[in-house]
């Protein structure tokens, strides 16, 4: 009876499931939808990112040399041992050695050269072009190129010292304990140097200027623009330079694998370097999987933390 | 409507294919393990079943290139059915990129020559991505081919994965006129070759030079020198594991390796050169010696400098003992699992062997490898430095230790001596190391034996 003729109350409550489903169904399309345009990316990232990284994790609880049938599961034994192992935790240290410098030749120096390349009225793009051109060159180049530089008998710079009555300077920068790591960094920094000049370039080119117009008037002078005006307007590029640069640095190889393969004596070793010759010359699969994790992990933990700080901010 | 379904079709293609090629790629195969490495070829390959591909270190100049022209035009003329291409590359496990390129598994070579010694092909045989050739050696006779050291090299550990192309010398080189200059003659004790390098150094010229940039020759040099100071028998049964990189002997060799870096009697520069800068730092005399392989001699040749070098095995500091040149394998050719065409390998190897080949590179006068066959015993070289290391190695040959060891000691091998020609390690912690990383080989199962 109530099936043919529901009451006014009991009407009401199946008028509401049926509002649901069409809530659900209009919720599912729109989802769908989403999906659809997300599916190509979120399939390619799947495969070629995030289940190789997946694998990577699971590859390094075994004891696997790269190519055999067989893995033996061994746990986290190879974490345990890459922190007892002194060549990783050295490699580590360079790593973090080859971020300060880093940072330090690139950051601030970078956007001065950018600031002063805005100002420049004749030739900007000359400039623009000039600083950016070693960015087009395969790291491999770069490489060769400044293993020259750095020749202890014909490079460049020694010659140049020589010269100058600095022979007591030149060094064999790719030979000495202290020196090699420096001299890789300046290497890798003046590759990276021209991507990191247009970035500042194209947040110069944000700042209204206005503001200084304002500030001119106000009296200030041209530090005190730089200091209160750009470097402020500049915080989010300058977090994803930074960020960049951090990133870059510790995932660094070609340029040092062309230069010095992590030598003299582990003296320019970096994680990257390590785990390739463990993984390929000493087919330690497993294990060298397990220090690309940890550097996996390291990486991502900061880039997260950038993304984080510079969220908060905004 | 037709455009629309025609756009989600097109999409929806490209999406498939690239998901196929996504899973079709080297990595994503899965197929890389010693079982599925013996598959047979497939039919596509054996359809260009006359073309034999191999894969052979890059050369150090044009006329190695020459060379391997004139081997190849002799063995095409001998197999007219068989077109051979070459492709060049880095042949040294120690990179890594050898074992790489035949972990992708995309389209190996039928033959590679790689950098010859048990501890080097192991790396690739115990994954399964070179072949085993014992069946080979037995239809071929290739024991019988192959003079005896190398036969014995090759089969020092269990199942035979490689065929010695080349043996190695590893002598001292020397400019004639700089010896002239100094009055310096070829010292005979380690006495005299100390004090030649006193001379020399006294002199403003750098004695020896190595390159920390290309290991391999620190580690030529070592191998001189750890002959010299602990002798033969010794290196022979460190080598066999019946004693030890601590053991004093050893150690002394790396305390005198050290000393002489001290002393400056090996360049400073050493550091930071490669093997390309060395050879041409001692062509134009910036040392006076360099610890080399033949292989120098093609570019001594090049450079048209034949009469102004000699070459002398680095004389013994223990008291009446003679020094043969420093090696073991030079060269080996190795088969990849996956090869197309295994039987143009097998006849290309066994052609190595032959008198045909051995006459067509000794005849060369710049030819600088030493081949490892019989038949090459009955050729006199025409040129005259080859000539006079294959001389010295009738005699007998000494061991680099680089050649044998595992991976492990290997890595530690090449790092601390490095380390001790740049002062940044002490003797007896560098001989820790090396004695470190050959415990860990032997764990894994590495041993050499004695057969």
């Amino acid at each position: 009876m109530n099936s043919v003729n529901p009451s006014p109350a009991q009407s009401m409550y199946d008028v509401k499931p049926r509002m649901q489903l069409r809530l659900w169904r209009r919720k599912a399309k729109r989802l769908l939808v989403v999906l659809s345009f997300l599916a190509p990316a979120l399939l390619l990232y799947g495969i070629f990112m995030l289940y190789p990284m997946i694998d990577a994790i699971r590859l390094s609880l075994f004891d696997w040399d790269g190519a055999s049938p067989t893995m033996n599961f061994v746990g986290v034994d190879n974490y345990i041992n890459l922190l007892k192992d002194g060549i990783f935790l050295q490699s580590l240290l360079h790593n973090l050695v080859w971020v300060v410098i880093s940072l330090i030749l690139v950051v601030i120096p970078t956007l001065v050269l950018a600031v002063m390349i805005s100002k420049v009225r004749v030739g900007k793009l000359f400039f623009r072009s000039g600083f950016y051109l070693p960015s087009v060159i395969s790291l491999a180049v770069v490489g060769v190129l400044w293993a020259k530089i750095y020749d202890p008998l014909m490079g460049p710079v020694n010659v140049f010292l020589q010269q100058i009555g600095l022979e007591s300077l030149a060094r064999n920068w790719l030979g000495e304990e202290w020196t090699v790591l420096p001299a890789l960094v300046i290497a890798g920094t003046w590759a990276f140097y021209g991507f990191y000049l247009i970035l500042y370039l194209a947040g110069l080119q944000n700042i209204d200027h206005s503001v200084y117009e304002a500030a001119e008037i106000d009296g200030a002078g041209p530090i005190r623009k730089f200091f209160s005006i750009t470097i402020p307007s500049l915080r989010n590029t300058l977090n994803v330079v930074i960020s960049m640069v951090v990133i870059y640095s510790f995932k660094g190889f070609a340029l040092i694998w062309v230069m010095t393969q992590g030598g003299p004596f582990y003296k320019s070793e970096v994680v990257s370097t390590y785990v390739y010759k463990s993984a390929f010359s000493m087919n330690k699969v497993s294990y060298a999987t397990a220090g690309g994790v940890l550097l996996g992990i390291i990486v991502i933990t900061l880039t997260i933390l950038f993304n984080y700080l510079r969220e908060r901010r905004d | 409507m037709i455009k629309g379904r025609l756009k989600k079709f097109l999409a929806f293609a490209t999406l498939a294919s690239m998901v196929i090629a996504g899973c079709s790629s080297p990595t994503g195969s899965g197929d890389s393990n010693a079982a599925s490495a013996q598959k047979e070829p497939t039919a596509a390959s054996k359809a260009d079943g006359n073309s034999l591909s191999r894969f052979i270190p890059n050369y150090y100049n044009n006329t190695e290139k020459l060379q391997w022209e004139s081997v190849i035009k002799k063995f095409e003329e001998m197999n007219p059915a068989v077109k051979v291409t070459l492709t060049n590359g880095d042949v040294n496990t120690e990179s890594g990129k050898l074992t790489t390129m035949l972990q992708s598994g995309v389209t190996p070579p039928d033959a590679i020559l790689m950098n010859a010694g048990p501890g080097r092909v192991r790396i690739l045989s115990e994954v399964g991505l070179i072949k085993q050739l014992d069946d080979w050696y037995t239809q071929n006779n290739w024991k019988e081919k192959l003079q005896p050291f190398a036969y014995q090299m090759a089969t020092v550990t269990d199942g035979i994965y490689e065929l010695p192309h080349t043996v190695d010398a590893i002598q001292v080189y020397y400019n004639k006129d700089i010896f002239v200059k100094y009055g310096i003659q070829v010292p005979q004790t380690g006495e005299e070759f100390v004090a030649a390098m006193n001379t020399l150094k006294a002199n403003g010229v750098t004695p020896l030079n190595t390159g920390a940039r290309t290991a391999f020759t620190v580690g030529g040099l070592y191998s001189n020198l750890l002959q010299a100071a602990a002798g033969r028998d010794a290196v022979e049964a460190l080598l066999y594991g019946e004693k030890k990189w601590t053991d004093p002997e050893f150690v002394k060799s790396g305390e005198m390796l050290a000393d002489w870096a001290k002393q400056e009697y090996i360049g400073k520069e050493s550091m930071s050169l490669n093997s390309s800068d060395l050879q041409l730092s001692f062509l134009n005399k910036k040392m006076a010696m360099f610890v080399s392989p033949t292989h120098i001699i093609s570019t001594i040749a090049e450079n048209k400098a034949e009469g102004n070098i000699g070459s002398f095995n680095m004389p013994s500091f223990i008291g009446g003992q003679k020094t043969n040149p420093t090696g073991g394998l030079g060269y080996t050719w190795v088969v990849p699992s996956k090869a197309a065409h295994p039987e143009l390998a097998e006849k290309w190897m066994t052609f190595v062997l032959s008198e045909d080949y051995a006459n067509v590179v000794l005849g060369d006068p710049s030819y600088n490898l030493i081949p490892a066959s019989k038949a090459a015993l009955t050729v006199k070289p025409a040129g005259e430095l080859l000539a006079n290391a294959m001389k010295e190695i009738e005699v007998g040959v000494g061991y680099n230790p680089s050649v044998f060891i595992g991976s492990e000691a290997k890595e530690a091998y090449y790092q601390n001596l490095i380390g001790l020609i740049g002062g940044l390690v002490k003797p007896q912690e560098a001989m820790e190391a090396i004695a470190a990383g050959t415990k860990k080989d032997q764990a894994a199962g590495y041993q050499l034996t004695r057969k």
